[in-house]
């Protein structure tokens, strides 16, 4: 084989050409084979031909060589762009190793702000975005009528149900709480009462069994079967798959278990979270007395107890189903016996609806939007700050390897190329930090289980998913973050002027670009004080509120709950009850004083209305609802308060006797302005007339922001305004630990089949209440640290940065007789300008951000001065150390040194 | 083993091109002559198949190419066998030889049984 002439290498420089070659190759051939046939005699026309037929198809092979060459073409491509990125890991890999410190810090700061952000997105994606473990949440609307936001009734659910078409199946359920017994473990829970296509619409699936049918709603009492939540099953059964079949006792009925509900599924209400459900036509089997204890609860028409829930196809208008829905509901109304809406009346109530997403968290949902804003600000602020952060620490690195990337420019590297391998580098960081970040959610999310949401959403019972959608958002947050800061030293290495960063080390570089780092650290300096200043603003908060004066006794007391009305007490039995708990419990040591009542204070009491002209016999009273809270004997006493006129109840102000009443001091001034309150008769709702023979000191009896107006019955003889099926008995004592065990002794000794929960100490309250003052101290309290450490972390890149940039500086100033002071001034002055400007303007956008947490906060205002001036101060003195360190070596430059390096 | 009769095929053509190259470097219709020449007529192949298998060959990097000039002073695009080619062909006919004993030794058995 001899070699090809030289000089056909050189049409290689202007690319091989595929077709060219293929073409070249199978001619070559023919043209051979055709040389050979001539040889052996074959006449030259044949022998054309017969190559031809010996090669076979041409144009076929042609195309399966084109084919070939291509996919050869792009695996060559590929490989090419692999090799780049495995040199630019490396490369990012050995300058890592070089000099790990800034990397690290990149890496921590970044993961610190992208774990957080991570947590609090899922906690945003479990209460906002996707609160409701069911299938596509979006199709479901929650249906209520007029402004009340009532339910419906039963006969009206199934009007709607049976006489609609244009949606995906109407159905409903109520929740109601209860005592759940299987063998020895007896516990409160909230039960659904639900239709039975409840499940089917809302497109729940059974993680063990199956759930309950349309063939449960069928003849009252004829299918006690029960679903179990997945957290009752894992809690109660231990996650058992033989569960089914099994007997639980719910309100001592026994029902069957058919299966569990998938994972997260817990109803429909966030704050209510519902753990087992049954037949809505078991509701007689599970209602012992009370309303729902009534023989027509699913007849009547006039008792809209069921939260109604529709599923509305996305290829169906919202509209034109809730015009069907509307007729219908407006028909049946009409229809109704006595009824006195007549059709298109205004007053008849209209049917409305919500999302169910916006439905589930209803009654808080303001409060909870609030703060749940406040977090995402608080973890966009972090992320802001660490990207600041992160952006001037690789600015000034990239400027210390400005030689580095000089060279490289002098060798032949593009601009592109250089730009691309810093891109590489702050991704390598930014996807390490996203990792961190992940982790570190995880651990964040079991810690924030201790905390509840403003409207008592517990964050233990939401069971916070890291799914993949709060990973993809992770993930781009962490891209984004190394984008962003991977950009601005990609732009400042690829414009390196080379030649003279080559020349001179890269300390000429223009001031203009130090500008920028000043400016990134009175951002950081900035953002800072908007975290401290709300920080503060808080722990401020926190602080008046546990030092307020609550107007009772809390030290040593506590309240365990026990539902009579579940367990079919109703009359006498019910006062025998209350009577022997409070005497057992009154005889075990170290209990001081003991009485039931239907609310503790800082709970919330209920409101009805009250009026202090008597109505007539057998109508309502009209009147402003009025805070009620009912008590038996002894319960002033315990807590500590003050009789100021009259007298305190008497067991003997039982059901016999006349209704007498108490009042608070507020409440009598407002019901009977200007008249003693002592004699007065009012009316609650109907009926008996009540004579106030007492009034009371005035206390934070419902809420810790002021001293709530507040009328006191007697519980005995109000046993029908609700309050026995979550009836308080309190002790007050040495010690609010040994307080419980002893209500609980109590109870049991009296009746074992009666579960006691929500035992809590008024301490316990008092944290419970001041909760959102609590999670939002600490996580501002922990946003504020971090923030102010990378700001520290900044301001002291920034200052050594300029000390060593200005070495040569410094040094003549030196050695042309500046004094130290100067020299440490000359520093200090770059670094203090930008700690000014940055407190000057986070304090406006303090001002500015911290009206949103207002009705966070507790006893100030978020103008606060105290709050400004502790933030600003902490931020100034840390400043003042982070730029004090790199300043005094600025003291130190030898100017003989300098000199004699510039020589 | 090969799995099917194209696999079979195709194994068999890339097998005989390894082979052919253990000699000495060649250009494509070279390497067609030397296959038609040893098999006779017994192997029915259309010459121009040996193409794509040639390029696939190069793509698995079992044989390199080179443009070059052919004994009659014409630009020809020459293959030779690549280190990995060699080992290939060497794994390629060690199988061959366990498969055609194996295969004689059913044959006789079968054969046995006829008689």
């Amino acid at each position: 084989v001899s070699e090809a002439p030289a000089w056909r290498r050189y049409l290689r420089l202007w690319g091989s050409d595929p077709q060219a070659e293929i073409d070249e190759e199978l001619s070559f051939h023919l043209a051979m084979k055709e040389h050979e046939l001539k040889e052996q005699g074959v006449p030259a026309e044949q022998a054309a031909a017969e190559a031809k037929r010996t090669f076979g198809d041409r144009v076929r092979i042609e195309t399966e060589l084109r084919r070939l060459g291509r996919k050869r073409q792009r695996r060559v491509r590929r490989a090419g762009v692999l090799d780049e990125l495995r040199t630019d890991l490396l490369h990012a890999w050995r300058s890592f190793r070089r000099r790990p410190t800034v990397p690290l810090v990149v890496v921590v700061t970044l993961g610190l702000s992208i774990g957080a952000g991570t947590a609090v997105f899922s906690l945003f994606d479990a209460v906002m975005l996707n609160p409701l473990a069911v299938h596509r949440a979006g199709e479901l609307v929650a249906l209520h009528e007029g402004d009340a936001r009532l339910g419906l009734s039963y006969p009206m659910l199934v009007q709607l149900r049976e006489r609609t078409r244009e949606n995906g199946g109407v159905a409903g359920s109520h929740s109601l709480s209860t005592a759940l017994r299987t063998g020895d473990h007896a516990e409160q829970l909230q039960a659904g009462l639900v239709t039975g296509n409840w499940f089917s619409v809302l497109g729940v699936r059974p993680q063990v069994g199956r759930l309950l049918q349309p063939a449960d709603e069928t003849a009252p009492g004829t299918t006690p079967h029960a679903v179990l939540s997945e957290a009752l099953w894992r809690r109660v059964f231990g996650s058992d798959a033989a569960v089914v079949g099994r007997t639980v006792w719910i309100n001592e009925a026994a029902f069957t278990v058919v299966g569990v509900a998938s994972a997260r599924f817990r109803g429909t209400s966030l704050a209510q979270p519902v753990d087992v459900w049954v037949p809505l036509t078991m509701v007689g089997s599970i209602a012992r007395s009370g309303l729902f204890a009534a023989p027509n609860v699913l007849s009547t028409w006039h008792f809209s107890y069921l939260d109604p829930v529709v599923r509305i196809p996305l290829d169906v208008p919202v509209r034109r189903a809730m015009t069907e829905l509307s007729a219908v509901h407006a028909a049946a109304l009409a229809a109704i016996p006595e009824s006195s809406h007549e059709p298109g009346d205004a007053s008849a109530p209209a049917l409305e609806w919500t999302s169910l997403k916006e439905a589930a968290a209803w009654r808080s949902r303001d409060d909870l939007l609030r703060f749940l804003h406040m977090l995402a600000a608080v973890v966009a602020l972090s992320l802001g700050i660490a990207c600041v952060n992160v952006a001037n620490l690789m600015l000034m690195r990239s400027r210390e390897r400005l030689r580095e990337i000089a060279v490289r420019a002098a060798l032949g590297a593009r601009r592109l190329r250089v730009a691309r391998q810093l891109l590489v580098e702050s991704t390598v960081l930014g996807m390490l930090a996203g990792f961190m970040g992940a982790l570190l959610a995880v651990v964040a999310i079991r810690l924030v289980g201790a905390f509840s949401l403003p409207g008592g959403i517990a964050l233990s019972e939401l069971s916070l998913p890291l799914d993949l959608r709060v990973l993809v958002f992770t993930a781009t947050a962490s891209l984004l973050c190394a984008f962003a800061f991977g950009l601005a030293p990609a732009v400042v290495g690829s414009r390196a002027d080379v030649m003279g960063a080559l020349r001179a080390g890269g300390e000429r570089q223009g001031s203009g670009r130090l500008r920028g780092g000043s400016v990134l650290v009175a951002a950081q300096v900035a953002m800072s004080l908007v975290l401290l200043v709300a920080a503060s603003l808080f722990v401020r908060s926190l602080q008046e509120a546990l030092s307020v004066d609550l107007g009772f006794r809390s030290a040593g007391v506590a309240a365990v709950s026990v539902g009579l009305r579940q367990h079919g007490y109703g009359g006498e039995d019910a006062d025998a009850f209350i009577r022997s708990v409070l005497e057992d419990a009154a005889r075990r040591p170290g209990v001081q004083h003991v009485a039931a009542a239907s609310a503790v204070p800082l709970e919330g009491v209920n409101a009805l209305p009250v009026s202090t002209s008597l109505p007539a016999a057998g109508e309502f009273a009209r009147g402003p609802r009025r805070g009620l809270l009912q008590a038996t004997p002894g319960f002033l006493d315990l807590y500590g308060v003050r009789v100021l006129r009259g007298r305190d109840f008497s067991w003997s102000d039982d059901d016999n006797a006349p209704r007498v009443a108490l009042v608070t001091e507020q409440m009598a001034r407002e019901l009977w302005p200007g008249q003693e309150a002592l004699g007065q008769q009012f009316v609650v709702m109907f009926g008996e007339p009540f004579t106030v023979v007492g009034v009371v000191a005035d206390a934070h009896y419902t809420r810790l922001t002021d001293r709530q107006p507040l009328i006191i019955l007697p519980l005995l003889q109000t046993k029908n305004m609700g309050g026995m099926d979550r009836l308080r008995i309190v002790a007050a004592g040495s010690e609010a630990a040994s307080m419980v065990a002893a209500l609980r002794a109590a109870v049991r000794a009296t009746d074992g089949r009666l579960p006691t929960f929500g035992e809590r100490s008024v301490q316990q309250h008092v944290e419970a209440v001041t909760m959102p003052q609590r999670f939002g101290s600490i996580l501002l309290g922990a946003f504020g640290v971090v923030a102010l450490l990378i700001a520290a972390v900044g301001i002291y890149a920034v200052a050594s940065y300029d000390v060593a940039r200005r070495h040569r500086e410094l040094g003549i100033r030196a050695a042309l007789g500046a004094g130290r002071r100067a020299l440490v001034q000359k520093v200090l002055g770059r670094a203090w300008l930008a700690v000014a400007a940055g407190v000057a303007v986070g304090a406006v956008l303090a001002a500015w951000a911290t009206r949103g947490v207002q009705g966070l906060l507790f006893g100030i205002t978020p103008g606060e001065p105290v709050s400004y001036v502790a933030a600003a101060t902490l931020l100034v003195a840390v400043a003042a150390v982070a730029s004090w360190l790199p300043a005094r070596r600025a003291a130190t430059v030898d100017p003989a040194q300098v000199i004699r390096d510039d020589g | 083993m090969p799995r099917n009769i194209i696999d079979a095929v195709q194994g068999t053509l890339d097998f005989l091109i390894l082979k052919t190259l253990t000699w000495q470097p060649m250009h494509g219709y070279g390497i067609a002559r030397w296959i038609l020449e040893r098999s006779g007529d017994e192997l029915q192949i259309e010459e121009g198949t040996l193409y794509p298998a040639l390029h696939r060959l190069e793509d698995k990097r079992l044989i390199e190419a080179e443009w070059g000039v052919s004994e009659n002073n014409r630009r020809a695009k020459f293959y030779r066998l690549t280190i990995a080619g060699r080992r290939d062909l060497r794994e390629r006919e060690a199988n061959w030889e366990r498969y055609s004993a194996a295969l004689a030794r059913v044959l006789e058995t079968v054969r046995g049984r006829e008689t």
